[in-house]
């Protein structure tokens, strides 16, 4: 960095047979430059590591369970004590953890509890994740477009983005659930796939005005810049502007915000689940996993506290990664 | 007040053939609105108020003028960034005034602007390939020789390193960076280009540099320039002819070296005798006119002459009487019911 830019500044006072002997310096865009960055980022670097890995368990579980020997569905009957009201035989604080079962089982079931944590990861993440691009995508296009053509549309737009705000989504979707989970069913989305495409669809859409403000407010001070008015002057349309001029300068906030939103919307299903309106068993996600712990509290601690590190871990190292970004990609913060 | 009165549009002033861009009764008016939902007009900006003018091919107009004059929202009428409230805009015999973005388009291709800030006219997220090569992506414009040749030429035209085509803007000095918007704007060999203070963002040595590529430039594609400016020196020095501006009105239009040297309207007066004079001698003798008060606001512009509020020469007729934009003398023009020759520098 510093060597060309002392370089390019004594361009300007060069006299003009010097022209042409820099050759081989090669132009470092902001997206290099900020991944130099991150790459020296020693917490930005474990939290990539972590999320990369949690994803590959989630992508990996058939694989991993087969491995193990061990299914999400299975009752291990003999992994319980049906004389103790069927709480996992032996292990450390009565968790049932084996040599076959390596996080114990599930009371009263004996289904196997890290295959139905790997499994539940599969669920939640897919659950978050394609919420996310939901509210990303909607939340990118209406919030650029409110602030590039302002006036009636940006009215519209915002007005639309405060009432979805105050909208008091937990109990529509409490509401709502069985009457769209019926719909679907009749659609031909049966049970679990659907209620997973309707939690998707709820999330993401009552996510994007959050998402859509942030977007406004940046296109807004962006379109004030000059080089918005000279693509305007040689002819660009609206279209032009917004994806090719606009769009580009807003990737920075749309990746750091995306990761933010990735842990809060994991933990927003997970909370649906334990509410028992997301997800329901036997397809196990970590919200009806902590769910059904809850009872167990007591006799059977760790069962609670698996699913419920599983969760922190995961969200913690979203925020951490999203935190980072943040840093690395914007030029006006701390570092 | 939101009917522009018909009195107050001047005469064009006419000049020998055809000019390239005639500009008259130019006004732009920027409604302020108050209410959330039902919004009402309440009054007007009067940035631009009634501004005729002419440019022949290959020449430069000076607009100089305090801030806030209307002098970069006269260059965005011109190739319709912005829409005109009245008034009308030929260029090339062609009235571009109300025309559609579409009708527009070809026109742009005649039409460059360079901007004022060297840091905020490039896009910070495209390579220097891209940003001078969208004249052509945009208009959709085949060169012979690529467009990734043609982006190089122009770089090396403007004195830029060829070499440099996929570097980023932040790897520049502003110097170089207004070399690369100059680049841009002259991409699809335009007749005319608006340079909306080009140089005032840059270190007085680099300011001479840019002022002198420009200058070659218009010698070698026969460029019309509208020079947009407040540094009154840097005006003389790449003007022909040259119109003060005031509050939306042009006070004084005329060759440069009358203009400095046999200004007639007080405004200019005052104008010129703010600029400092080198000689300690010379600048002791002189007749220093200092405004008072501030600028009017552009809401609610002065009846009358809209400067008779600073003017040293104000009277009752003033108030009354707008003063038309008169010929004075051969390519002289002024707005002022008391016109006086003045040696000020």
């Amino acid at each position: 960095m510093t060597m060309s830019a002392g370089d390019t500044l004594t361009q300007d006072h060069a006299p003009v047979e010097d022209v042409g002997a820099h050759k081989g310096i090669e132009g470092r865009s902001l997206g290099q430059i900020a991944w130099f960055r991150l790459k020296h980022d020693k917490i930005a670097m474990l939290s990539m590591f972590m999320i990369i890995l949690i994803l590959l368990l989630a992508i990996l579980a058939p694989l991993i369970t087969k491995v193990l020997g061990v299914d999400p569905t299975t009752f291990y009957r003999a992994a319980v004590d049906p004389d103790k009201g069927f709480l996992p035989k032996g292990g450390p604080l009565g968790s049932g953890i084996s040599g076959d079962h390596l996080l114990g089982v599930e009371p009263g079931t004996g289904r196997d509890t890290l295959a139905r944590l790997l499994y539940g990861a599969r669920i939640s993440l897919l659950i978050a994740l394609s919420a996310t691009v939901v509210s990303v995508v909607i939340g990118t296009i209406l919030g650029a477009l409110a602030g590039y053509l302002g006036g009636k549309m940006d009215a519209f737009i915002s007005r639309l983005m405060d009432l979805l705000l105050a909208f008091p989504q937990l109990i529509l979707l409490i509401a709502m659930t069985p009457v769209f989970v019926t719909l679907l069913d009749q659609l031909g989305v049966p049970g679990t796939p659907g209620r997973v495409l309707y939690l998707i669809v709820f999330i993401g859409f009552f996510g994007w005005p959050y998402f859509g403000r942030i977007i406004r407010g940046q296109v807004l001070s962006l379109r004030e810049r000059e080089f918005v008015e000279a693509a305007r002057s040689l002819g660009a349309g609206t279209g032009h502007v917004l994806f090719r001029q606009l769009l580009p300068n807003l990737w920075a906030s749309i990746l750091v915000f995306s990761s933010l939103i990735i842990p809060t919307y994991i933990g927003t299903e997970a909370a649906l689940s334990f509410l028992g309106v997301g997800v329901v068993p036997p397809t196990p996600t970590w919200g009806n996993m902590l769910g059904d712990s809850v009872r167990y509290a007591r006799v059977d601690p760790l069962y609670l506290f698996i699913p419920g590190l599983a969760l922190f871990t995961v969200v913690l190292f979203f925020n951490l990664f999203g935190d980072a970004l943040r840093d690395v990609l914007d030029p006006r913060g701390s570092r | 007040m939101t009917t522009p009165s018909s009195t107050a549009t001047p005469e064009a002033p006419k000049q020998t053939g055809d000019p390239l861009l005639r500009v008259e009764g130019l006004r732009k008016y920027f409604p302020i609105k108050r209410g959330i939902i039902f919004q009402k007009k309440v009054g007007d900006v009067k940035a631009v108020d009634g501004v005729s003018f002419t440019v022949s091919s290959g020449e430069t107009l000076g607009l100089v003028g305090e801030s806030g004059c209307g002098k970069s929202t006269t260059g965005r009428l011109l190739n319709r960034l912005l829409e005109p409230t009245d008034g009308k805009v030929f260029f090339d015999g062609k009235d571009v005034s109300h025309i559609s973005a579409s009708d527009m388009r070809p026109l742009r291709r005649d039409i460059q602007m360079i901007f004022q800030d060297p840091y905020s006219s490039l896009n910070p997220r495209h390579n220097i390939g891209t940003i001078v090569g969208a004249p052509f992506r945009i208009q959709n414009i085949k060169t012979e020789q690529g467009v990734k040749r043609s982006v190089q030429e122009l770089l090396e035209r403007v004195g830029l390193n060829p070499e440099h085509y996929n570097r980023y803007p932040h790897e520049f000095s502003g110097g170089q960076r207004q070399r690369i918007g100059i680049a841009r704007a002259l991409a699809l060999r335009p007749k005319m280009i608006i340079c909306d203070e080009p140089v005032s963002a840059l270190d007085v040595s680099i300011q001479a540099q840019v002022i002198n590529l420009l200058e070659d430039l218009q010698n070698e594609f026969n460029l019309a320039y509208i020079f947009i400016a407040h540094d009154l020196s840097v005006v003389r020095h790449i003007s022909d002819r040259v119109a003060v501006m005031y509050l939306g009105k042009i006070m004084e239009l005329t060759d440069r070296d009358r203009l400095y040297q046999e200004p007639v309207n007080p405004y200019t007066h005052s104008l010129l005798s703010a600029v400092p004079v080198p000689d300690p001698h010379k600048e002791g003798r002189r007749e220093r006119i200092i405004l008072t008060g501030d600028l009017p606001s552009p809401v609610n512009p002065p009846s009358g002459c809209v400067f008779r509020t600073r003017c040293y020469k104000a009277q009752q007729k003033c108030k009354e009487e707008m003063p038309q934009l008169l010929e004075v003398a051969p390519g002289h023009w002024s707005a002022c019911h008391f016109p006086e020759e003045k040696q000020l520098i």
